[in-house]
């Protein structure tokens, strides 16, 4: 079984998102709701990304869908992945660009959820932010 | 085991390091501009090598020795390369991360930056070489420590 490594460097969790539509945890035949939603963010967060390794589970073919964000330094983060393994001699991955871009809704809503009290209406800006750009996200994974 | 130091540009003081490590610097003494000008990837890796884990050669106990460069951000590397690991069942005693920071000083910074970020070769190499210099007991420290660590 490979292991599939989705990434992104738009300092927001895409590829989490995608390593979570990939592995059954969020619907691939409908937009997921905001519950569904709030659970895989709430495993990930909502921050710029530090690069850290998050395994959102596996999919139906039994592939491990891992994910991975920061913002900037995309080149960067697949050179380091790519060499890392390759030096490990491990070649049983594949590794897959996010190139989703944040807009204004988005990035009010992250800011938002920082603030108690308007926690909710952050993750409802972020949820119909990503009710758009599920689309885009699905044919990806 | 496979160890890899890291630095900004992946071309100065990892690469330093690296070459100590493997006994192509004299370790005794200072060494002279010719001798640092002369190791391989000493100030010739550019933006686009940022990331590539560069093996230099193999040291007298069989370890693997290798280079690279991270830009200002040792916890992205840090963070990739131990996920990476946990999830490909890779066990932590087979590499080893050392990072440069803390090495370097300002007219490494400068003129690497000059050099490798401007293409200003004149004054930025002179400048990066005089820096290594300056720091290289403070390198060849760490690259000790890290010899007896083995």
């Amino acid at each position: 079984m490979k292991k599939l490594i989705f990434y992104n460097d738009t300092g927001f969790p895409y590829a989490a998102l995608a390593a979570a539509i990939r592995s059954g945890v969020l619907p691939a035949h409908r937009p997921p709701t905001s519950n569904e939603l709030e659970q895989v963010l709430a495993q990930t967060g909502l921050g710029r990304g530090d690069a850290s390794v998050y395994n959102l589970g596996q999919s139906k073919q039994g592939d491990s869908c891992l994910a991975l964000w920061a913002r900037g330094n995309g080149d960067m983060i697949g050179r380091v992945i790519k060499s890392f393994l390759a030096l490990m001699r491990v070649d049983n991955y594949e590794l897959v660009h996010i190139k989703c871009r944040k807009n204004l809704l988005v990035k009010t809503g992250v800011v938002l959820t920082r603030i108690p009290g308007l926690r909710y209406l952050g993750l409802m800006l972020v949820y119909r932010h990503i009710l758009k750009i599920y689309r885009e996200l699905k044919p990806i994974v | 085991m496979k160890i890899i130091y890291h630095c900004f540009g992946g071309t100065h003081s990892s690469v330093t390091a690296a070459a100590c490590h493997l006994g192509m610097l004299p370790t005794s003494i200072t060494p002279k501009n010719e001798d640092l000008l002369a190791i391989p990837f000493f100030d010739a890796r550019d933006n686009h090598d940022h990331g590539n884990i560069t093996l230099m050669g193999i040291d007298d106990n069989g370890n693997d020795i290798y280079f690279v460069g991270r830009r200002s951000c040792p916890q992205l590397l840090e963070n990739i390369i131990y996920g990476l690991a946990r999830e490909f069942d890779i066990p932590p005693h087979h590499f080893k991360l050392v990072s440069m920071e803390g090495k370097i000083n300002f007219s490494m910074r400068l003129g690497g930056f000059m050099s490798r970020r401007f293409k200003w070769i004149y004054p930025g190499r002179p400048l990066v070489t005089r820096g290594t210099i300056n720091a290289f007991t403070s390198i060849i420290n760490l690259v000790r420590r890290v010899k007896a660590r083995e």
